[in-house]
């Protein structure tokens, strides 16, 4: 029987804490600029509202997945924003699929969770698993908060689209995402160049970024 | 009967479609947006770095938080320990005594840290019997006192 092959970077290779705080004083303004930015969108809604953290706790997890975690850094191989933006999408799914919506706890409890026939088992766990974490059957108390997130998440998108009335271009692709579809199929399905697409995207991100920033107490 | 739309995992795959379009997007692109929403790219910067700084240091400490956190937890167990000590200071010097001749062991370690008994205040002395009785001393003490009887 072939054992699955360990992804994980030998401890050897794994970057020091003096070489991550070096990476973080060498980032740029365009570094910080892509990693709170994708941080934020990963991380607004959880079945909740965004309660002003803006991503910066799953930027904090991706951090404390690497040096406490199963998540190493190789310096010799991949840039430091790189490795926290592929950390952050990983520690994401994990919580949605795990149901926790506390990001430092998943990123902590990683290191407990791993086997050495899968090294990051999470990776291999569906969200219909009824063995993830969470119970199988919703109690009256879980599924009333379901249903809260269904309604409020059935706004959010509703108040996003309306934000788009005149922009039949931003619909389309908003419907699109939400059938799953990625930048390249939805090029190809709506006969889209790159630049065209990009465009839209831009003006969908712009929408987000105002409308997150009107439900904010203190906007930074 | 057509399938009830799930939602929150719509909105999930908008903000991910939304997240991952920042990962190809040039420098000066995102730049340009965090300036039309009103921020300082300097300022964003300094922002992340200390938060990446921040969780650094709470990953160095957490050793040690961890280590606190259980001798406060220990500590909080010994002071909860629901043995009742003697009412008058007379009576817990008398049940110190008895405690001290029963165990000469006790007595002994004892010396080491009070010269003479006698002399030991009633603060002193509560808190040698607090400690004897998470010891299990106390119990044996009156055991062997019912026993004597």
């Amino acid at each position: 029987m072939s054992k699955k092959a360990d992804r994980r970077v030998p401890e050897e290779q794994a970057a020091t804490v003096a070489q991550v705080l070096a990476a973080i004083e060498a980032m740029t303004a365009g570094d910080a600029a892509r990693l709170k930015g994708f941080a934020a969108s990963k991380w607004r809604v959880r079945g909740h509202l965004p309660d002003g953290r803006d991503g910066d706790d799953l930027l904090s997890a991706a951090v404390v997945a690497a040096l406490a975690g199963r998540r190493r850094w190789n310096p010799s191989k991949v840039p430091f924003p790189t490795f926290l933006i592929g950390a952050m999408r990983s520690l994401a799914n994990h919580a949605r699929k795990a149901r926790v919506t506390d990001i430092l706890q998943i990123a902590l409890s990683e290191s407990d969770l791993v086997t050495p026939e899968d090294p990051i088992p999470l990776d291999n766990m569906s969200s219909a698993d009824p063995y993830a974490f969470g119970s199988a059957t919703p109690s009256a108390e879980e599924r009333v908060l379901q249903e809260q997130s269904q309604r409020e998440a059935r706004d959010l998108i509703s108040e996003f689209e309306k934000s788009h009335d005149d922009d039949w271009e931003a619909l389309l692709v908003i419907e699109a995402w939400r059938e799953g579809h990625d930048g390249p199929a939805i090029r190809e399905k709506l006969g889209l160049s790159v630049t065209e697409y990009e465009t839209i995207v831009r003006r969908l991100r712009r929408k987000a970024k105002i409308s997150h920033n009107s439900r904010q107490p203190n906007a930074n | 009967m057509p399938t009830e739309r799930d939602h929150v995992e719509d909105l999930n795959a908008i903000f991910d479609a939304l997240s991952e379009s920042v990962v190809e997007e040039s420098d000066d692109q995102l730049l340009a947006e965090v300036r039309e929403s009103g921020q300082d790219p300097n300022a964003l910067m300094a922002h992340v770095k200390g938060v990446l700084r921040q969780a650094v240091k709470q990953t160095q400490q957490r050793p040690l938080r961890d280590a606190r956190k259980a001798y406060e937890a220990r500590r909080s167990a010994l002071q909860q320990n629901s043995y009742s000590l003697p009412e008058s200071a007379d009576e817990r010097r008398t049940l110190f005594m008895n405690v001290v001749v029963q165990n000469p062991s006790v007595g002994g370690m004892l010396t080491a840290h009070f010269r003479e008994f006698d002399k030991l205040e009633d603060d002193d002395i509560t808190s040698c019997l607090r400690q004897l009785a998470d010891l299990g001393l106390l119990d044996e003490s009156s055991e062997r006192d019912s026993g004597d009887r």
